[in-house]
C-alpha cells in the first residue's frame, strides 16, 4: 500500500465518521423534538378530558339546584380554553391560562360541595369530582413529562455538536418549558442567567 | 437465690409471654413484671463479677505456670510437650470464659427482638403464614410470573410468606408479601500447581439470592409487565411513554399496546419514576388473569431499626407503644393505591 493510498484510507475514514456523526446527531435532534410534539399532545389528550367530565359535574350542580354563578362561569371560561389547545402547535400561554381556570374551576367545585350538603354527599357527584382530579392528576404528570422532554430538546440543540448541527441543518429554536405562574408568584427569588 | 437465677427466671418467663402474644397489650404484662425485677431485685443485667474473678484466677495461674516451665529447665525435660498442653488449656479456659461473659446479656437482645418483629407485625396489620410447600409454591408462580423464570439454578422456593391489608383513601386490598430464595450456580476456571506441572479446572460455585415481592389482585388491566430488574416474559408488544427517565429505566411488554397505552398514564409512569429511586430491580406485571407481582431485590421492606431492649423496660415500652411504621412497605402499598386510583376510570 502507497503512502498516498494510506493517506487517503485515513481522509475517507475520517470523512465518513463526520457525516455518520452529522446524520446522527441531526437525526437525534429530530427524533428529540418529536418526543416533545408527543409530550404536549398527551397533555393537550389529558386537559380535553376534562370536556367528558364537565358536563355530567354541570348535570350534577343543576340536579341539586346548585346554581352557584361563579362556578358555572368558571365552567364555560374553560370549555372555551380548552377548545383552543392545539395538538399540532407547541403554545405553552394557552397552557397556563387553561391551567390557571382548571385550577380554580376545582376549587370552586370544592366550594360549592361544601355550601350545598346534598351536593357533596352525592356519589354521582363525587365519583365525577373524582375524575376531575385524577385527570388533573394526569395533567400535572403530562406537563412535567412535557419539561423533562423540552429540557432534553433544548440540551440537544444547545450543547456541542448539536448546536453546530442545528445551526446547520435542523434549525431549530429552544423551546419554552411550562411553568406555573400561579406558583412562581409567591417567589421572590429569580434566577438570573447570563446567556441563554 | 442469687440475682442471676432469679434473672434466668424472669427471662424464661418474659420470653414465654412474649411468644404467646397475640396483641400489642399482651406486652404490658411484660413490662410490668420488668420493672417490679428492677425495683425489688436489681438491674436487669447479669452479674459477671464471679466469672470475671475466675478469669482474673485462671490467668494469673497460666501466667505462673507459663513462667515456671520456661524459668525451669528441669520441668520442661520431665514434662516435654505436656507443658505446652497445659498453657494451652490455661488459653482455651480463658476464651470460654470471656465468650460466656460476652454472650451472657445476648438474651435480652434476643428477647427484645422477638418483642420488636411481632409489635412491628401488629401496628402493620400483618401476620405471618406458614408456607406448607414453598417449592410448589415457586413452581405455581412460576408459571404465572416472567420475575421467578430465568431466575436460579436451583434451590428455589418461596421461603416466607406474610399476609396483610392496606386500607388505602380510595382503594383497600390484602395483599401478601413473600421472600423468594434461589441459587446460581456458576463455573470458574482454576489453575493450579501441581508439582511442576500447571493443572487447569472448572470449579463449580454457588451464590444464594433472594427477591422480594408483594401479591395482590389487580382487577384493572391484564396482561402487561413492566420491568427494570430481569425475568423472562412472554409478552408480544412492546411499549415506550414519552417520558425518556421512565425509558431509560424501565420495558414494558404487553399482550397489546392499547392495554400499556391506557395502563400507562402520565401519573403512573410518573409514579414508576419515583419508585425506582427507591427499589432495585423492579418488575411490576399483572398476569392475564389480573394477578399482580411487584418484585424487587430490596430485603429491607419489613426491617426497622431497634432502638431500645427490655433491659430498660421504660424506653422500650414507649417504643414498643409507638406505632412502628414502615416506610418502604407503605411507599409500596401507596404505589399499588395510584395504579388502582388511574386505572380504575370509567372512562
Amino acid at each position: 500500500m502507497t503512502p498516498t493510498l494510506i493517506v487517503l484510507c485515513i481522509i475517507g475514514l475520517a470523512a465518513l465518521i463526520v457525516v455518520s456523526t452529522i446524520v446522527s446527531v441531526r437525526n437525534g435532534i429530530v427524533a428529540s423534538k418529536n418526543r416533545v410534539k408527543r409530550a404536549w399532545a398527551d397533555v393537550i389528550a389529558y386537559q380535553r378530558r376534562k370536556l367528558n367530565v364537565i358536563p355530567a359535574l354541570e348535570q350534577g350542580l343543576k340536579d341539586h339546584q346548585a346554581y352557584e354563578q361563579g362556578t358555572l362561569e368558571k365552567i364555560t371560561a374553560l370549555r372555551g380554553s380548552l377548545a383552543g389547545l392545539s395538538a399540532d402547535a407547541v403554545d405553552v400561554g394557552r397552557l397556563q391560562q387553561v391551567d390557571a381556570q382548571s385550577k380554580s374551576l376545582l376549587a370552586g367545585l370544592r366550594v360549592t360541595a361544601e355550601a350545598y350538603p346534598v351536593l357533596k354527599t352525592s356519589e354521582l357527584y363525587a365519583g365525577w369530582m373524582r375524575e376531575l382530579a385524577e385527570t388533573e392528576d394526569n395533567v400535572a404528570a403530562a406537563i412535567t413529562i412535557f419539561n423533562e422532554t423540552v429540557q432534553s430538546f433544548n440540551d440537544a440543540i444547545q450543547e456541542w455538536p448539536g448546536s453546530a448541527v442545528n445551526a446547520r441543518y435542523n434549525r431549530e429554536r429552544p423551546l419554552e418549558t411550562f411553568t406555573d405562574p400561579a406558583a412562581q408568584a409567591g417567589i421572590e427569588y429569580r434566577p438570573t442567567f447570563s446567556r441563554q | 437465690m442469687s440475682h442471676n437465677r432469679r434473672l434466668d427466671e424472669l427471662l424464661a418467663r418474659v420470653r414465654d409471654q412474649a411468644g404467646k402474644a397475640g396483641k400489642e397489650e399482651d406486652f404490658a404484662s411484660i413490662f410490668t413484671m420488668l420493672r417490679e425485677f428492677r425495683d425489688s431485685v436489681g438491674p436487669l443485667k447479669y452479674d459477671n463479677g464471679a466469672k470475671w474473678k475466675a478469669f482474673g484466677v485462671i490467668a494469673a495461674l497460666g501466667a505462673a505456670w507459663t513462667l515456671a516451665y520456661f524459668l525451669a529447665p528441669e520441668l520442661q525435660a520431665t514434662l516435654g510437650d505436656a507443658g505446652y498442653y497445659i498453657m494451652g488449656g490455661f488459653g482455651l479456659a480463658l476464651v470460654v470464659l470471656l465468650a460466656v461473659i460476652g454472650t451472657a446479656n445476648a438474651a435480652f437482645d434476643e428477647i427484645s427482638d422477638i418483642i420488636f418483629e411481632k409489635d412491628i407485625a401488629f401496628d402493620n396489620g400483618l401476620t405471618e403464614v406458614e408456607v406448607e410447600d414453598g417449592h410448589e409454591m415457586y413452581e405455581r408462580l412460576r408459571e404465572r410470573f416472567g420475575d421467578f423464570r430465568s431466575r436460579g439454578d436451583e434451590s428455589r422456593y418461596i421461603r416466607d410468606l406474610v399476609k396483610g391489608e392496606w386500607t388505602g383513601t380510595e382503594h383497600s386490598f390484602p395483599f401478601e408479601y413473600y421472600v423468594f430464595h434461589y441459587v446460581r450456580v456458576y463455573y470458574v476456571t482454576v489453575t493450579k500447581k501441581v508439582g511442576n506441572q500447571t493443572v487447569t479446572t472448572r470449579e463449580r460455585r454457588t451464590e444464594t439470592l433472594y427477591r422480594y415481592g408483594l401479591l395482590l389482585d389487580f382487577p384493572f388491566a391484564k396482561g402487561i409487565a413492566v420491568t427494570s430488574g430481569g425475568g423472562s416474559y412472554d409478552y408480544p408488544e412492546g411499549f415506550q411513554p414519552t417520558s425518556e427517565s421512565f425509558s431509560g429505566s424501565f420495558e414494558v411488554g404487553a399482550d397489546d399496546r392499547q392495554t400499556a397505552a391506557r395502563f400507562l398514564k402520565p401519573a403512573v409512569v410518573l409514579a414508576f419514576t419515583e419508585m425506582n429511586a427507591h427499589f432495585s430491580g423492579l418488575n411490576v406485571e399483572i398476569d392475564r388473569e389480573g394477578k399482580m407481582n411487584i418484585a424487587f431485590s430490596d430485603s429491607d421492606v419489613l426491617d426497622l431499626e431497634r432502638r431500645s431492649s427490655i433491659a430498660d423496660p421504660d424506653a422500650f415500652e414507649a417504643e414498643i407503644r409507638s406505632h412502628l411504621a414502615l416506610p418502604k412497605l407503605r411507599m409500596l402499598l401507596q404505589f399499588v393505591e395510584t395504579l388502582k386510583k388511574h386505572n380504575d376510570s370509567n372512562f
